[in-house]
């Protein structure tokens, strides 16, 4: 039909050949969608759609499934929900309003799924769904039963977590108790804790300051919450050596609660009236503005002691060089992975992580305090149980492949794995919901 | 009453609706609407930071103070800065409704904020972010000249990692066949067993120690075991 | 410790001999580049381009007053002054407002304006062109600028020109590099020139940030939508809960005046409520968090076989077979068994380094030191990984100093 005129144009032999291969690519392509197109009839209708909630949330979205009989004449899918009662008192002609237009991605396996958000709680809805055929045609639309969704008052996946919260809150409890009631409450020596005296002591003394940078973060970091937790232990012994203390802080809310701690620690010790708030200030919020004060200021005022707890991040290795080079005594805790390294190279004494966090405790002293340091503890021994459970549970199905041993190993494995990276839950509690 | 008991009632009564509201769907999104508080809280909070800048660099100034000067650069370039960016100086007018001056862009260098953030604030902060390749030369420096095992074992393992990241590692370890049984000391080899074998272990431990570490803290604070933060008992 | 300081006395001066000549070195080195290759320094170019905005009505949009019910004006837009729709119809220009007319400049890196400036023909000296020409008035001005552009294509409304300010903003910024710099050396005028001006913008800034990005927003938009909209967000939504906003928008407000009443003369005690908040609420909310993705996702990700086996590579992967009973197809993978057991003996090592209830003796201590060890491998290798990030950047530092300033 198109072959003719172009056979006749008569250039040269090359055009021709160009030409002869164009038409014979076109003649391949027509002949190929040829039986398509003739053959494109309207796909069947999904069938088997449900409508059901969604466990293990607060409501408002219900997840729908269908199957698609016929996947090689599907394309996609069109999903319209009912009205709601808003809807139709502002338009009573609203009956059905589209919600997705799906495509082919969605008719690849036979059973198709589809959650819908933003579903109201306090009312049915239903659900109808279209196959969408080759050439755009559409199925008739198969409605599902009406469901609401459910707001569940618990999540059910999240019972593990709360066991082992659950475990270690009680750990620490119960040996708050047993501290209480006389059990020893011996910790082994923390060395950078064991300093903060001397370094508080040195600083008196040489008649310097005593510098505390609690970290860089706002106090939405509970680093920084556990830096003045420590900072309150410091700020009793310099009052009590009445050595100066500086604190220089990033945040503006952290400037207010350093104040009120330290206050509090002068109160403690019974010497209000050496409080002074004017060394307690607010610098910049900028990362690097804070470290070039901070640089500056301890090459020019020399702190005898410095202390470093909080978050930190690259300004890390600023400081403790910075502390390095005007001989000062530095001891640094934090919990930031990443610069715990810088930390360790260049203070005289870290934290390393677990140990910032049991500062506080450990510095006051008390019973109660360091009962809940060996609560601790009672969740490291589940840690190492559990990883020493798992790993040789493993290891044995590895080994055996088959036999009753193994299939026992293999799912305490399976269990305990579960339990611990939250999959445990939400496998099984999906009838809980509600 | 007051100022001892009530902030203490106070903190264990938020913690403890916080830590219950995340088992129930209904109170999961509460983290975000606390944290959206806070971002509030913070930015009121400046007046505070603001003030103190102000006070002490006003006070260093009137008692001539040694480095008074310093003081009142400080002082100029932060009003200047902050009222610039307040009345959005120079900025560019938004294209859909240009008659609204304060609905303006000023991130180009054509505002005196983006000028400040492009031409002060930037190269100051990455300047001072460049200052780290010097210091932890010298950290790197101090440290070889320690004497014990493990500031050696750190050092060494921070050496051989540098040196396999750049191309000397892989020359220096190229000859070795890469199916012979010791292929594991190639560099790419040594760099996969340091960091994913014995990084990742440390880094675990670290992480479960810092969890609870975190937990404990958490349940000082709520359970009011650990008042040094803000009693004044 | 007079050791100590006698130490640091004469680090010092070798550090200080260090930075000296290695500062010699850089000028010389710059003196010598540009004797070899003379370029103007600081140089920056913008393209400009001009907008002109009129205020145009939707033809048609207006309601006329229906029983009762009021009249509405037609929907107002501003627009191109050459917008299509003006000469289409459908949009009709507003009569009695004055268009607005700005330039707005994006800056150029010098060698993208000079490329451009190249494939235009055109040379860096024949850009002085100033905006405003010829003595006219603005109103003059932007008239026949608003008459020149409806013919121009939205490519011609750009030009290239010479910046002045973007210039003094990279020598600005050059000397400010190098007063913090100049630290390395010694703390000097310098250094506290640039620390005084870095800690006052940046107080600035993040305020700056805090006002335009939460307050407005967040605390402002709730509280006044509709100032706020006439004033400084002209797009902002209308809320279909405008009270139930404002209520919740209460709370952090009144948190925040708390804070703030440590300001006032008495009751400051107060301020330590919004603090109890702050620090009960984050910390319950990471005591789940922290148990949740690192406590319990660590052990969990820590528990696997430590034996390691493989296939045999002939008859390929058919699956787990039994190392006991010598099935031929399966046999031990020494190195990956011995990198299993290295990791689970690590994180058992390091555990135990942080018990506090048991005392670094004997056994204990000999495994918490082994712990240590590994602490001290994985600080190392983060050292290591980091040091090529801090040198890049410092390398940016002086690709700034050497191509943006010095134009070498």
């Amino acid at each position: 039909m198109i072959t003719g005129p172009m056979i006749r144009s008569k250039r040269s032999v090359h055009m021709l050949a160009t030409q002869a291969a164009f038409v014979a690519a076109w003649g391949c392509l027509w002949s190929m969608t040829l039986p398509c197109a003739m053959a494109s009839p309207m796909p069947p209708a999904a069938e088997n759609v449900r409508l059901s909630d969604v466990p293990d949330d607060a409501g408002g979205a219900l997840l729908l499934q269908w199957t698609t009989p016929a996947l090689e004449a599907s394309n996609g899918v069109v999903i319209e929900r009912s009205a709601t009662a808003k809807e139709i008192a502002k338009d009573p002609n609203a009956t059905w309003i589209e919600v997705e237009r799906l495509g082919k991605l969605a008719v690849l396996a036979k059973e198709g799924s589809y959650t819908l958000k933003g579903v109201s709680n306090s009312e049915d809805t239903r659900v109808r769904v279209a196959i969408l055929g080759v050439d755009g045609e559409l199925a008739e639309f198969v409605e599902s039963k009406p469901a609401r969704p459910l707001a569940s008052f618990y999540a059910w996946k999240r019972t593990p977590l709360l066991l082992v919260v659950g475990f270690v809150s009680l750990a620490v409890l119960v040996w708050v108790a047993l501290a209480r009631r006389g059990v020893s409450t011996r910790i082994r020596r923390i060395a950078a804790l064991d300093a903060v005296d001397e370094a508080v002591g040195r600083a008196t003394e040489m008649g310097r300051a005593v510098l505390f940078v609690p970290g860089i973060q706002d106090m939405n970091d509970i680093q920084t919450i556990a830096g003045l937790t420590v900072l309150g232990r410091v700020a009793r012994t310099a009052a009590e050596y009445d050595a100066r203390l500086e604190v220089p802080t990033c945040r503006s809310i952290v400037m207010t609660a350093a104040r009120e701690t330290v206050q509090s620690a002068h109160q403690a010790v019974g010497r209000p009236e050496t409080y002074s708030e004017g060394a307690i200030n607010y610098i910049t919020d900028e990362q690097f503005g804070y470290v070039a004060y901070l640089a500056g200021h301890m090459t020019r005022e020399k702190p005898a002691a410095c202390f470093y707890m909080g978050a930190f991040y690259a300004e890390s290795l600023v400081l403790a060089e910075n502390g390095n080079s005007i001989g000062a005594i530095q001891i640094a805790g934090t919990a930031e992975p990443s610069q715990l390294p810088f930390f360790v190279a260049a203070c005289d004494y870290t934290l390393i992580g677990e140990e910032f966090f049991a500062a506080s405790a450990y510095l006051s002293g008390e019973r109660d305090q360091l009962g809940s340091i060996k609560g601790q503890d009672v969740g490291k021994a589940l840690a190492l149980a559990a990883i020493v459970v798992g790993c040789v549970c493993a290891t044995v199905a590895v080994i055996f492949p088959t036999g009753s041993v193994s299939d026992m190993a293999g799912t305490i494995f399976g269990v305990t794995q579960s339990f611990f990276d939250g999959s445990l839950g939400s496998s099984g509690g999906g009838s809980g919901g509600g | 009453m007051l100022k001892r008991v009530i902030p203490l009632v106070i903190l264990s009564a938020s913690g403890l609706i916080l830590i219950l509201s995340y088992f129930s769907p209904i109170t999961e999104s509460l983290s975000e609407t606390v944290v959206s508080w806070f971002n509030i809280l913070a930015g009121v909070a400046f007046v505070l930071g603001a003030g103190n800048l102000l006070a002490v660099n006003l006070e260093k100034i009137s008692s001539r103070r040694p480095g008074w000067a310093y003081a009142a650069i400080t002082l100029v370039s932060f009003c200047v800065m902050l009222i610039a960016g307040l009345v959005k100086w120079g900025a560019v007018p938004n294209a859909d409704h240009p008659n609204v001056h304060l609905a303006g862009s000023q991130d180009s260098t054509q505002a005196a904020y983006g000028w400040a953030y492009e031409y002060v604030l930037s190269p100051l902060t990455a300047t001072m972010f460049g200052l780290l390749a010097f210091y932890v030369a010298s950290a790197a420096f101090r440290a070889f000249r320690a004497k014990n095992f493990e500031a050696i074992l750190l050092l060494g393992t921070a050496f051989i990692i540098l040196l396999v990241q750049i191309a000397l590692g892989a020359m220096l370890t190229d000859w070795i066949p890469a199916n012979s049984a010791f292929a594991f000391l190639r560099a790419e080899s040594i760099k996969a067993i340091v960091t994913e074998t014995f990084q990742t272990a440390g880094m675990r431990a670290i992480m479960i120690g810092i969890a609870l570490g975190t937990a404990a803290t958490s349940l000082r604070l709520i359970l009011g075991i650990d008042r040094a933060a803000l009693a004044k008992d | 410790m007079n050791t100590r300081d006698a130490n640091t006395q004469v680090s010092k001066k070798n550090d200080t001999l260090i930075w000296i000549s290695l500062l010699v070195f850089g000028i010389v080195g710059i003196a010598v580049g540009k004797f070899f290759k003379p370029a103007p320094m600081a140089e920056a170019y913008v393209a400009v381009t001009t907008h002109a905005r009129v205020l145009a009505e939707v033809v048609g949009s207006e309601v006329a007053a229906v029983d009762g019910k009021p009249a509405t004006p037609a929907t107002r837009v501003w627009v191109e002054s050459d917008d299509p729709q003006l000469r289409a119809g459908t949009l009709r220009i507003v009569e009695g407002v004055e268009p607005i007319v700005w330039d707005e400049r994006s800056k150029l890196g010098a060698k993208n304006a000079r490329d451009a400036m190249a494939a235009a023909g055109v040379k860096a000296e024949e850009l002085s062109q100033p905006i405003n020409p010829t003595g006219l008035s603005k109103e003059e001005f932007e008239k026949r600028e608003s008459a020149r552009l409806a013919e121009l294509t939205e490519l011609e409304k750009t030009r290239i020109v010479p910046s002045l300010r973007d210039s003094l903003g990279i020598w600005f910024a050059a000397l400010l590099t190098l007063g913090i710099l100049s630290f390395l050396v010694r703390d000097n005028p310098f250094y506290k020139i640039a620390e005084s001006i870095l800690i006052g913008v940046s107080a600035a800034y993040w305020m700056l940030v805090a006002y335009w990005s939460t307050l407005v927003p967040d605390l402002f938009a709730k509280l006044a939508p509709d100032l706020v909209r006439a004033t400084m967000l002209p797009s902002l939504q209308v809320s279909e809960h405008p009270s139930r906003d404002f209520v919740l928008a209460l709370i952090p407000l009144s948190l925040a005046l708390m804070l703030l009443w440590r300001l006032a003369p008495r009751g400051g005690w107060i301020a330590v409520w919004p603090l109890a908040v702050v620090i009960g609420t984050f910390a319950g909310m990471r005591l789940t968090a922290s148990i949740e993705a690192d406590f319990m996702a660590q052990i969990a990700a820590t528990m696997q076989p430590v034996v390691v086996l493989k296939s045999d590579p002939v008859l390929g992967d058919v699956g787990l077979g039994d190392v006991a009973s010598n099935t031929p197809s399966v046999s031990l993978d020494i190195g990956g068994t011995l990198l299993a057991i290295f990791g689970v003996v690590g994180v058992v090592t390091v555990l135990v380094y942080f018990f506090f209830s048991l005392e670094q003796k004997g056994v204990v201590g000999k495994t918490a030191r082994v712990g240590v060890w590994y602490l001290m491998i994985t600080f190392g290798a983060a050292f290591g990984l980091t040091v090529m990030g801090r040198i890049t950047l410092l390398a940016e530092r002086f690709s700034f100093l050497f191509y943006d300033w010095l134009g070498l």
